[in-house]
């Protein structure tokens, strides 16, 4: 249970498992939402991986990542959202997202 | 390998205490011997059924994911047993005199098992290569049916230790109806294929 709570301690790795709530998704897909280095994502996952809180599988030459959470883990990971745990959660996230919204708009362009 | 090796321990003990109760029982009263005989061959299944899956994990032949389930459900099955069995030699001894408790607790113990199961739907996803629909509906069905079980066994414990016996017959009943009807409509949904399909797995 300790892994799992210091997998959910961080809010960039809440912000993966919110992103992998919607849908399995490669490791590219998942860092193009976060202004981190590749290295520094493939930590979070070994975090998320470890505590049993992600699964992944090869596919190709991709990894894809996906949620395996137990309720009693869904039910922290909401607590730890409500309540923030760890630093704050917003700034990395907004960045992300407008990291992600740019490369959109230049894909489009 | 045996993994899980304590709960198999713990199926053991239950069973191995199940079936002294149940001689107890019999002991206190004799005239209800045929009564006794049914939970009698229950426990003697599940210690079979705790020795067969021992042996086949020993081998390392069998579907581990299949076999490491049992134990667990043994240990449950014994407490849904074992715990009746003990008010029942109590009361006919007459240290208790509610009537009730052994339904009361077995309630309880049958809602506990529900959020236990329903806990870990989520977490049993298949690997995505083997998947025939899209991984992302796979996984908001298992979430949603094992949010659903949690929420249903949570609310029948809370019935069973709150209401009145009859109440809480009728509200359980009503409560597990209502939880199948949604993991079967959600799975009828599953089987229904979505316009624009993406590829099996990933999308």
């Amino acid at each position: 249970m300790n892994k799992v709570f210091k997998a959910l301690s961080d809010p960039t790795r809440r912000r993966v498992l919110q992103l992998l709530r919607k849908r399995p998704m490669s490791a590219g897909e998942l860092s193009d939402h976060f202004p981190v280095s590749k290295p520094t994502m493939s930590a979070h996952f070994a975090v998320l991986h470890e505590a049993g809180l992600i699964e992944s599988e090869k596919s190709g030459r991709t990894i894809v990542y996906r949620l395996v959470m137990s309720v009693l883990e869904d039910a922290l990971l909401g607590f730890a959202q409500t309540l923030g745990w760890g630093p704050d959660s917003e700034r990395t996230s907004r960045v992300g997202d407008r990291k992600a919204a740019k490369r959109l708009a230049k894909g489009e362009a | 390998m045996v993994p899980n090796s304590m709960m198999f321990r713990a199926a053991s003990v239950l069973t191995a205490v199940g079936i002294v109760l149940i001689v107890a029982n019999w002991y206190a009263r004799p005239e209800a011997a045929l009564a006794w005989t049914a939970p009698l061959a229950m426990f003697a299944v599940m210690f079979a059924a705790l020795r067969l899956s021992r042996r086949a994990l020993r081998r390392s032949t069998a579907d581990v994911t299949a076999l490491r389930g049992i134990p667990t459900a043994v240990v449950f099955a014994a407490l849904m047993m074992g715990i009746p069995l003990a008010l029942t030699l109590a009361r006919s001894y007459g240290v208790v005199d509610d009537i009730d408790l052994g339904r009361r607790s077995t309630g309880v113990l049958i809602g506990a098992f529900l959020v236990m199961l329903g806990n870990v739907m989520p977490k049993n996803l298949p690997p995505l290569s083997s998947m025939r629909c899209d991984g992302a509906r796979q996984q908001a069905f298992q979430r949603l049916v094992g949010w659903t079980w949690v929420l249903c066994g949570l609310a029948s414990a809370i019935t069973w230790l709150a209401l009145s016996i009859d109440s809480a017959e009728v509200a359980t009943t009503v409560l597990v109806v209502t939880a199948m009807a949604v993991t079967i409509a959600q799975l009828l949904r599953l089987r229904k294929p979505r316009k624009n399909q993406p590829a099996p797995g990933l999308n």
